[in-house]
């Protein structure tokens, strides 16, 4: 299986991922169930005892809350049609400026500035209802990005007034 | 004598007369069709382009089939556009140019570097600067017919290859460009040599005759017809230019059969030759398709290869008579093969399935009779490569379980569908094990119970209560009935046939108990589950029958995708789609079908579902995805339904969503449960696909702490038995357990301990 690191997004969200999935496997020492879950019952059984051995066991230190930092920088294709993008709304092509973010966010579907610059062009559009969904959608990958979240609120309250 | 002198005048008059409005009429005729819509051109339906950039995960030799497919041509030194050549860990490119909505993407040549399955980086040759992205052509997957079947690729003239145009003269028509229609000498020449020969052995007819009789006349062989033939074709040369003739001569002929499908014009001759644009042709080929003009099916490449090679050669020898081509290329021509690409199989299209869907879409918004005759541009959303893998690990898998299970071959069925969770974007669509077959499609038709497949909108109904609910909230898995005021009664059980007590609900979701799902369920309320399914984008009606808590309802695998395609998207709704684009046939746009989303589930609640769906792959009734897949943290969830009858398995990456389906036609028992049958074709699949882990980021408002969840309390990361799990802000316990209060080092410093406790744990 071929996979690539994701460069785009925040190490932090990956890190607190893990640490989680460390600590459901890792810690898996309580009273566990006696008998095989439903439904596995015919499914070719596995020995449990390995799954420690195979996860890289990450000793997290627990962290107060999941404090995320804004994205890191985009890849240089995102930000090549970023530019087209603000280009094409320039030229008040809309569409086609939409249709360049869609194509970015086929790339990094976790960008949350990318939600938020698709909110706004929908915004100008008149296209209120998307607008707030997309600024909520936005919203809801940028905890901790308190400018970025600022302004989706503004963009939900505008669309909220039409 | 004296009527006839009386007569004739009256009579010449009148025949003249007649005459001349039948040249009239014949006029308008010729006019009209000529100048109005000529043709009608199918729809035209393309795949998803494949996007290049840096980081793209995309191998070398997933590059290389997609050129193969495009009809890219292996060349030492790529020059012009479709060509290619493959070294080591790189590929250099000459692309085609191609009109897409935003805009043209111009031909270039690049150099690609690939390192560990990803392309690292794309130089253009011509300017030394790297490329931060660029896309192949889309590959083309199925056409939309008029009702005759006509097909054809309209071509400009100027778009022609100048070889073709002198071939075509050298054979058919040498004094196309100065007689005015028909030409009276080439009609005695040719009656002399049929005479001598005794057949018929050489055609009069100009180009602008043959124009006519293809576009006007029925095919019999009449003098009348060859007189309206002569009249039809001096009117249009009087009417229109010789190079409009031409190009309407380019784009008319008959050229070959494919079942019910005609194919008309040099245009979709050169794709369905040689499965190139005719631009591209090399000179043997052109004089090939030229060649073909006398008699398509008699000089078949195909079927009569050296039929076909000696009229090649025939009309390349002509062509070198007329002595405008350099009789080297003439003489190299000659000694080269055919260089014809294989009939593709399944004619309309390799993906009845999808394109069904793509049908249905375009329905809602056009007339079938613009659909089969405009030449529209449909940009779908379909990726080969994935639909490949889909098929294959749909029938691989079947075929596997048929075997080791002892059952009749063919006895199982199954459907599958692949989307791209953030867009809503369907990747794949396979409606059965034979995918080429257009028969029933059960991805989109078959409606089926999808049994514990339900659950996660129950669990979602809860998660959105913070204040009742948590992800450690003790669910009550002990046995039930429920009795009506009839007298019948209802009593649910676990699939092992044993009750759990009682269980954290992260857990009943991950083990799929059914007790203490239906138990949160009626606490709940059914309208409020049922409420929540809708929101989550199934329309269908349910009945509110308790026992649709346990999957009673009956629902297509596109509809249990558009479902899981909520949650996977962090709880926004995207209508599932299969089109992008429309462009009009000259590359104008048309409609596009924008991304759609829309709030339907607090993205809080939506995360701890995830985190509990991660933890049915992880230690649930779909562990086995944590032996080998275990990397990309995969949420999803397995549905069996009655007398196993019906396998299920949903699940996301980080960038697919998949649905898995599997059964019988007959509905009768499979003996599969979700994990033994639909899973297994699941994780085939992923496991062929190229795909990132799933990363799910906690929203605002949701905090992570320890907890010890068989007794809710607060806990430390080194306590036995401590799990970090995610909490709506305020909803997480506040009291801790006894262990590690205070004394935080300990455990942690002894890690033999710790290990022990582990296997404890796991052998309890």
């Amino acid at each position: 299986m071929k996979r690539l690191p994701d460069i785009s997004i925040s190490s932090l969200p990956m890190v607190i991922a893990l640490l989680g999935a460390a600590a459901l496997v890792g810690c898996a020492a309580g009273p566990e169930p006696r008998r095989p879950p439903v439904s596995s019952a015919p499914a070719p059984q596995e020995p449990v005892a390995v799954k420690p051995a195979i996860r890289p066991v990450v000793k997290p230190t627990p962290l107060p809350a999941p404090q995320v930092q804004p994205p890191a920088a985009p890849s240089s294709t995102v930000l090549a049609l970023l530019e087209r993008a603000d280009m094409r709304m320039e030229q008040g092509d809309l569409a086609a400026a939409a249709a360049s973010l869609e194509r970015a966010l086929r790339i990094e579907p976790r960008n949350p500035r990318l939600w938020n610059r698709l909110a706004r062009i929908r915004l100008r559009q008149g296209n209120y209802s998307q607008a707030a969904s997309l600024a909520a959608k936005s919203s809801s990958l940028a905890a901790g990005d308190a400018e970025l979240l600022a302004d989706n609120r503004a963009i939900i309250e505008q669309a909220r007034r039409h | 004598m004296a009527t006839l002198r009386r007569f004739a005048p009256p009579l010449l008059v009148s025949l003249l007369l007649m005459f001349s409005a039948y040249v009239y009429y014949l006029d308008v005729n010729v006019r009209s069709q000529f100048e109005g819509r000529r043709w009608a051109v199918p729809a035209s339906v393309y795949a998803r382009p494949l996007e290049l950039y840096p980081g793209a995960a995309l191998g070398r030799e997933r590059l290389l089939e997609e050129l193969q497919a495009l009809g890219y041509l292996r060349s030492d030194r790529p020059e012009g556009p479709g060509e290619f050549a493959a070294g080591e860990g790189k590929v250099v490119l000459a692309t085609r140019s191609f009109r897409f909505w935003d805009g043209p993407e111009e031909a270039r040549r690049m150099e690609l570097r690939f390192r560990d399955g990803v392309l690292q980086e794309m130089v253009d040759l011509a300017t030394g600067r790297s490329v931060p992205m660029a896309r192949l052509e889309p590959r083309l997957i199925g056409k939309i017919y008029p009702a005759h079947h006509e097909d054809r690729v309209l071509v400009r003239l100027e778009e022609v290859p100048p070889g073709l145009i002198d071939a075509l003269l050298a054979v058919e028509d040498q004094g196309f460009y100065s007689h005015h229609g028909i030409a009276p000498r080439s009609i005695l020449r040719a009656i002399w040599a049929n005479l001598r020969a005794g057949r018929t052995v050489q055609g009069g007819s100009t180009l602008t005759q043959q124009l006519v009789k293809n576009f006007y006349l029925t095919s019999e062989r009449t003098l009348w017809r060859k007189f309206n033939e002569a009249i039809m074709a001096l009117l249009l040369e009087l009417h229109y230019d010789k190079d409009e003739i031409l190009e309407a001569y380019l784009n008319e002929i008959y050229l070959g059969q494919d079942g019910q499908r005609s194919i008309h014009g040099f245009g979709l001759a050169a794709r369905f030759y040689f499965g190139r644009p005719l631009q591209e042709l090399r000179l043997s080929q052109m004089a090939l398709l030229v060649g073909m003009v006398k008699g398509p099916s008699y000089y078949d490449p195909r079927r009569n290869p050296q039929r076909a090679l000696q009229r090649r050669n025939l009309v390349l020898r002509l062509l070198a008579d007329r002595g405008e081509t350099d009789p080297r290329q003439v003489q190299a021509a000659s000694s080269e093969p055919a260089g014809v690409v294989p009939l593709k199989v399944g004619g309309i299209t390799p993906y009845p399935a999808f394109m069904e869907l793509v049908r249905r879409q375009l329905y809602r918004d056009y007339r079938d009779d613009d659909l089969r005759s405009e030449g529209m541009q449909i940009f779908t959303t379909l990726d080969p490569q994935i639909q490949a893998a889909a098929e294959q690990a749909v029938s691989g898998r079947l075929e596997e379980l048929e075997r080791s299970r002892g059952m009749p071959e063919g006895e199982l069925e199954g459907a599958a569908l692949v989307t791209e969770p953030s867009s809503g974007e369907i990747l794949a669509v396979v409606g059965g094990r034979n995918a080429r077959f257009a028969g029933f499609n059960r991805a989109l038709n078959a409606v089926r119970p999808i049994g514990s497949l339900i659950k996660p909108a129950i669990y979602l109904a809860a998660l959105e209560l913070p204040g009742r609910y948590t992800l450690i909230t003790p669910l009550d898995d002990s046995p039930l009935t429920l009795k009506w005021p009839n007298g019948d009664s209802w009593s649910p059980a676990n699939y092992d046939g044993e009750s759990h007590g009682e269980v954290p609900l992260y857990l009943a979701l991950a083990h799929s108990y059914n007790l203490a799902t239906v138990r949160l369920g009626l606490q709940l309320g059914v309208e409020e589950v049922l409420d929540t399914v809708q929101r989550l984008g199934v329309y269908r009606p349910l009945n509110s029958y308790p026992s649709v808590l346990l999957g009673a309802a009956e629902l297509t695998p596109l509809e249990v995708a558009q479902m899981y395609q909520t949650i996977a998207n962090g709880g926004f709704r995207s209508p599932l789609r299969a089109i992008r684009e429309v462009l009009t046939a000259g590359g104008e746009p048309l409609q596009r079908y924008p991304l759609d989303i829309e709030q339907a589930a607090d993205p809080g609640a939506v995360y701890l579902l995830g985190r509990a769906l991660q933890a049915v792959a992880r230690e649930g009734t779909a562990r086995i995805l944590d032996q080998e897949l275990g990397e990309l943290e995969i949420a999803g969830k397995t549905g069996t339904t009655d007398g196993l009858r019906d396998s299920w398995f949903a699940g996301f990456t980080g960038d697919r969503l998949a649905v898995v389906w599997v059964g019988r036609d007959d509905n009768r028992s499979t003996g599969l449960s979700g994990s033994s049958g639909a899973l297994l074709v699941w994780r085939d699949m992923i496991r062929s696909l190229p795909t990132q882990p799933l990363q799910l980021v906690a929203p605002q408002g949701v905090q992570q702490v320890w907890v010890e969840p068989w007794i809710g309390l607060r806990s430390r990361e080194q306590c036995p038995g401590a799990v970090w799990l995610p909490f709506i802000s305020g909803s997480e316990p506040e009291e801790y357990s006894g262990c590690g209060a205070g004394n935080v080092t300990e455990p942690a410093a002894n890690p033999l301990q710790r290990g022990i406790d582990l296997l404890k744990g796991i052998f309890q």
